[in-house]
């Protein structure tokens, strides 16, 4: 019997091996196949490199109008980069333009105008055109074909959006307002929306629906973009036209926000409005549910998915008015590298991405405008066929609707995002005390104008350079003058060169970029343009970092992090490696189950983890219910009665309390690592000390304190040491489920730095981070092999 | 020892469950069409939570990955599968063989300064990625491997330190007499190493190939970072892109079929090295 399981499994074995291999020589195969079949650019072709975004569908657009082009002009290869969403587009852009290797086409975000603008990296398209129509080219795109107010969306003059050169030609554009079920308007005896209904119309609808069995009145988007919307139809802002002078202190501004606020948070409201958060990245759409009365403010995007519906009616109504009625464009465009060698063929690139033909096919799925008005106001989009009814209510608010613009600085807008999340999701803050904090920090951001000055790099050289050579020298020679007898030089030499791929690669790939990196430290860098361009700053990085309050609370909310996530995930790992060290039939398969999850890693994760965590339905919130009774039960034999459960919005509404302990049970969910690494410490333990223990009449307690503990302090002492370098690092997870947010709740150490290095264009200060955090870490783990000395026993300083 | 085995079992059973229920909710959800998949990843959507496929649909997993790029079907998954096998072997190989040597180095050679760089070396586990990310992609164009393979494969060559600590520990408890034979023998330091240390140490190999397999397998940011074209792109980044594309509800089923395919080597290999692995950690290997 035994040795045919030992049979199979090594039969099993040989089989995963030999597909293995069989894979191996396959993928060899097919990427020689690749190498020496699949046509490449010719000689005397140009190559372009186009970096979008956008889902399947329009990905595929994209794609026809591309490869149509590319037949159209033989002359020509285009190279697509579609890294998928808007950060991933950021970091691949920021490498590449860093690198002096910039694409030579790129989607532009209306958001993104004045941060790129302002960094001289565009070309102005403006003489293209000129030169077009001189030249009488036949398929030249007239700007007075499309809607005036969308194309300025893409013009900037140095300081404000919407005027000046024009650096992108828009291929697509929304305005926004609110998708409502119709079924639930009539179930509720509510009126549908008429073109100029309010925002007492609004939320009188919301409150009346909220009243129907399990419904919610309306689902509120609070993207900064679309309470501005709100507040403009208030006819406030917050700031002045060229954002030089806030306007934070308007109470018009802090009513209008404070009523937002109490539709969100003020007790009475019971079910009037629905969670914040309705985008994508949570993977799922209450609307859809039917449950909720309204969804807004909303763009066209929505439509494709809301097609779908069927178990209900719904159509599209534009924004409610307040003092005036207001409207904003959101909008892409093609854009063109300064800086790329092919101007002219990108510029035909962009005529044809734009031209006609991408604008009827960009009607297709329903998610955009054309941009072009002749064909937004033909039946290609307005089409009867198809919901919503009211296509034109889009276009209707193109008179009243602005260029959402924003400050060059994208700091101004991440300050203003986190903290209208933290006024409106989380309702930590008040309307008032929001508004002062993003004066301030608005007035921080502008007041920090580092002096910079030119890299002194014959000084730094000096300064530097001289005392590293000097040591390297002196190193040199002592190590030459000490050099022993022929024979153990020979050796020394063997063993330098046997450590030589580490050496050069720490060399190489260690030592050059941290020094590197310290310089870039000490400069004003913003990663968009090379390196050459980086100025000397000194300090100023870092004492901004301690003037800076995200910084502060970002460097809180790691510490917390840590302060659980370290302790609670080594005792569970203990606990695991003392519950896999029993010897019992099939703990081979126990042991890979529970150290499974450390070897996956994914994005379905992530999806999943939100789900855990959803406040309405989560798997946990159920747990914690159904758990609560064991404990609140025997409470009220004895006259303690505990309030009852409340769901918990883990990410959401309580995410200021609860977010950094949902991460830490996300942290115990792979607990695999370091249990593996306790489990190898507690079989080096020799089973003779146990055996002498139990001589001396000791219980399983004191064995397991009086000698498995300190026999396992050095493997503990190792592990809390990766554990507290690891979890200052903790990035993943965080990126990918909550972004930072809501507010800065989960903005962990990391996330900012990357933050400040991709969203804000600041490389110095980012790189000041990662050295403060690098100091931090060493600190902390002086300070743990400082106190550790009286606990951690190690046999072999012993004998 | 006698402890209670009920009990043992009842809590080893509990804990697998927990960890395992995620990923079988995955395959139960890749399985599903996508009426119901969506209801499952909407749960506010009064979605249900379903425990065991209804149909099971494996006709969604060559639907997913015939779906993957977005050239002629089927090109996108085989390239980002052939790439990141290649790409993995590689990098394994780098790694085991530098590691090794290097550990070797650090745990039997004599040479003065030795102890100094190997504490150097330490050191430098706590450096975050963030600091080097940036100057490291500087000096990969200079050399003009942008876009191709070598800035993720060429580092594993140099050795990491994590595993080269791991290595040395191992090796420094090998008898010296044994390597005092190999030298009898007429080997030279490389001679021992490939002779004598490497076929002694298959549980840390395993260990370090294993890990690095992993780690290169569900490498994110390296790929989306230095490989710009789609030919080039891993399944890590391909996955991920195609979430981006379809990671819709709607899809949901198609997402969670291509992260299993994704994630199935590693699963694989993992069971199958899982005895290599505990018994090698027993070893001492890892002790602080």
């Amino acid at each position: 019997m035994h040795s045919f399981w030992t049979g199979l499994a090594l039969a099993g074995r040989w089989l995963v091996g030999s597909i293995a291999v069989a894979l191996f020589l396959a993928a060899i195969g097919w990427i020689g196949h690749r190498a020496l079949y699949r046509t490449g650019v010719a000689a005397d072709q140009i190559q372009l490199t186009v970096v979008h975004w956008g889902d399947d569908d329009e990905d595929k657009i994209v794609a026809a109008l591309v490869s149509d082009f590319e037949k159209e002009n033989p002359d020509i290869r285009v190279k697509r980069v579609n890294p998928g969403q808007a950060a991933a587009v950021n970091t691949k852009l920021q490498t590449m333009f860093a690198s002096g290797d910039p694409p030579d086409v790129m989607q532009l975000g209306y958001e993104k105008v004045a941060d790129w603008g302002s960094k001289d990296l565009l070309l102005d398209l403006e003489p293209l055109l000129a030169a077009d129509s001189a030249a009488k080219v036949p398929n030249a795109l007239n700007l007075a074909d499309f809607f005036e107010p969308v194309i300025n969306c893409f013009r900037y003059d140095g300081k404000r959006v919407g005027r000046g050169a024009l650096v992108g030609i828009a291929k697509d554009f929304t305005t926004a307002g609110f998708y409502y079920n119709k079924d639930l308007f009539r179930k509720a005896g509510v009126e549908f929306p008429k073109d100029d209904w309010t925002w007492d119309d609004f939320i009188a609808a919301a409150r009346k629906i909220a009243r129907l069995d399990g419904c919610y009145g309306a689902e509120f988007v609070t993207w900064e973009a679309m309470v501005r919307l709100y507040i403009w139809t208030e006819g406030v802002d917050f700031a002045n036209e060229d954002f030089s002078e806030f306007r934070l202190k308007d109470p018009q501004l802090i009513g209008t926000l404070a009523r937002l606020r109490s539709w969100f948070h003020d007790p009475a409201e019971v079910r009037t409005f629905f969670s914040a958060k309705t985008q994508l990245e949570t993977g799922e759409d209450l609307f859809l549910s039917g449950r909720v009365g309204m969804s807004g403010p909303l763009g066209r995007w929505k439509v494709p998915t809301f097609r779908l519906i069927k178990d209900f009616d719904w159509d599209f109504a534009p924004l409610p008015r307040g003092k005036t009625q207001a409207n904003g464009i959101f909008t892409s465009a093609w854009a063109i590298a300064k800086d790329s060698p092919h101007h002219d063929a990108s510029w035909r690139l962009v005529r044809y991405l734009c031209g006609k033909r991408g604008q009827e096919l960009s009607c297709g799925p329903g998610l955009a405008i054309p941009t072009m008005r002749t064909v937004a106001e033909s039946e290609l989009f307005i089409d009867p066929a198809q919901k919503p009814e009211r296509d034109d209510a889009y276009l209707a608010m193109v008179p009243v609707a602005r260029t959402i613009d924003w400050p060059s600085d994208p700091r101004y807008l991440h300050t203003l995002r986190t903290i209208l999340e933290t006024l409106l999701k989380t309702g930590a803050l008040s309307a008032g005390d929001a508004m002062a904090r993003v004066d301030r920090d608005w007035s921080a951001i502008r007041a920090d104008q580092p002096v910079a000055t030119p890299i002194a790099w014959g000084r730094l050289g000096l300064w530097l350079g001289l005392p590293t050579l000097a040591a390297l020298a002196l190193g040199f020679a002592a190590w030459w003058r000490g050099r022993p007898g022929k024979h153990a030089f020979a050796e020394e030499r063997a063993g330098l060169l046997v450590i030589s791929p580490w050496l050069i690669g720490f060399i190489l790939f260690t030592a050059f970029p941290v020094l590197m990196s310290l310089l870039l430290a000490f400069c004003d860098w913003s990663g968009l343009n090379t390196i050459d361009k980086a100025r000397w700053v000194g300090f100023a990085n870092f004492t901004a970092m301690f003037k800076n309050e995200t910084f502060r609370k970002a460097l809180g909310v790691t510490a917390i992090y840590v302060l659980f996530a370290v302790p609670v995930g080594q005792l569970a790992a203990i606990g695991a490696a003392l519950l896999m060290n029993h010897e019992l039939k099939g703990i081979g398969f126990f042991r890979s189950a529970w150290y499974l999850p450390s070897v996956l890693a994914g994005v379905g994760m992530a999806v999943l983890w939100k789900w855990v965590f959803d406040d309405q339905s989560g798997l946990l919130n159920e747990f914690i219910r159904i758990l609560s009774p064991l404990i609140s039960t025997p409470l009220s034999w004895v006259g303690i009665s505990l309030p009852t459960f409340q769901n918990i919005g883990w990410l959401e509404k309580d995410a200021e309390r609860y977010a950094v302990a949902a991460f830490v049970i996300i942290g115990l969910w792979s607990i695999g690592g370091g249990m593996m690494i306790y489990l190898a410490g507690l079989k080096g333990i020799p089973q003779e000390l146990y055996e002498a223990a139990s001589i001396d009449g000791a219980v399983a307690w004191r064995r397991f304190t009086n000698v498995t503990l300190p026999m396992l302090s050095p493997v503990i002492f190792f592990n809390v040491i990766i554990a507290i370098i690891a979890s200052f690092q903790v990035f993943t997870q965080a990126y990918v489920m909550t972004g930072g947010g809501p507010g800065d709740a989960t903005r962990f150490y990391v996330v900012y730095l990357y933050n400040a290095a991709f969203d804000f264009h600041q490389m110095g200060f980012a790189s000041a981070m990662a050295w403060m955090l690098l100091l931090i870490v060493l600190a902390l783990t002086v300070l743990v092999m400082w106190g550790s000395k009286r606990f951690v026993y190690y046999e072999a300083l012993k004998s | 020892m006698k402890p209670n085995r009920l009990f043992l079992y009842f809590a080893l059973s509990l804990g697998s469950a927990l960890m395992l229920f995620p990923l079988w909710w995955m395959f139960v959800v890749s399985l599903s069409t996508p009426e119901d998949a969506s209801a499952a990843a909407t749960t506010s959507a009064g979605g249900a939570l379903k425990l065991w496929p209804k149909n099971w649909l494996f006709s969604n997993y060559p639907q997913a990955l015939a779906k993957m790029g977005s050239g002629t079907p089927w090109f996108g998954f085989l390239d980002a599968a052939s790439n990141t096998i290649l790409i993995t072997a590689l990098c394994v190989l780098g790694q085991v063989l530098s590691c090794s040597l290097v550990g070797f180095g650090f745990a039997r050679m004599r040479f003065r300064g030795r102890d100094g760089l190997f504490l150097l070396m330490i050191s430098t586990m706590m450096l975050p990625a963030q600091v080097t990310m940036i100057p490291l992609f500087i000096l990969f164009r200079t050399f003009g491997w942008i876009d191709t393979i070598l800035p993720l494969v060429v580092p594993m060559f140099f050795g990491t330190p994590f595993y080269i600590f791991m290595f040395r520990q191992f090796f420094a408890q090998i008898p010296e007499a044994l390597v005092e034979a190999a030298r009898l023998d007429g080997c030279g330091a490389l001679g021992v190493w490939w002779r004598i240390m490497l076929p002694i140490c298959r549980p840390v190999i395993a260990i370090t190939a294993v890990f690095t397999f992993v780690f290169v397998w569900n490498d994110f940011l390296g790929p989306l970072i230095y490989l710009h074209s789609e030919e080039q792109m891993t399944l890590a980044v391909a996955l991920n892109s195609f979430k981006n594309q379809y990671g819709d509800f709607r899809d949901a089923h198609l997402l969670m079929a291509a992260s299993i395919v994704t994630m199935l080597p590693c699963i694989v290999l993992f069971f199958v090295a899982q005895r290599q692995f505990v018994g090698g950690l027993s070893l001492g290997a890892v002790k602080g």
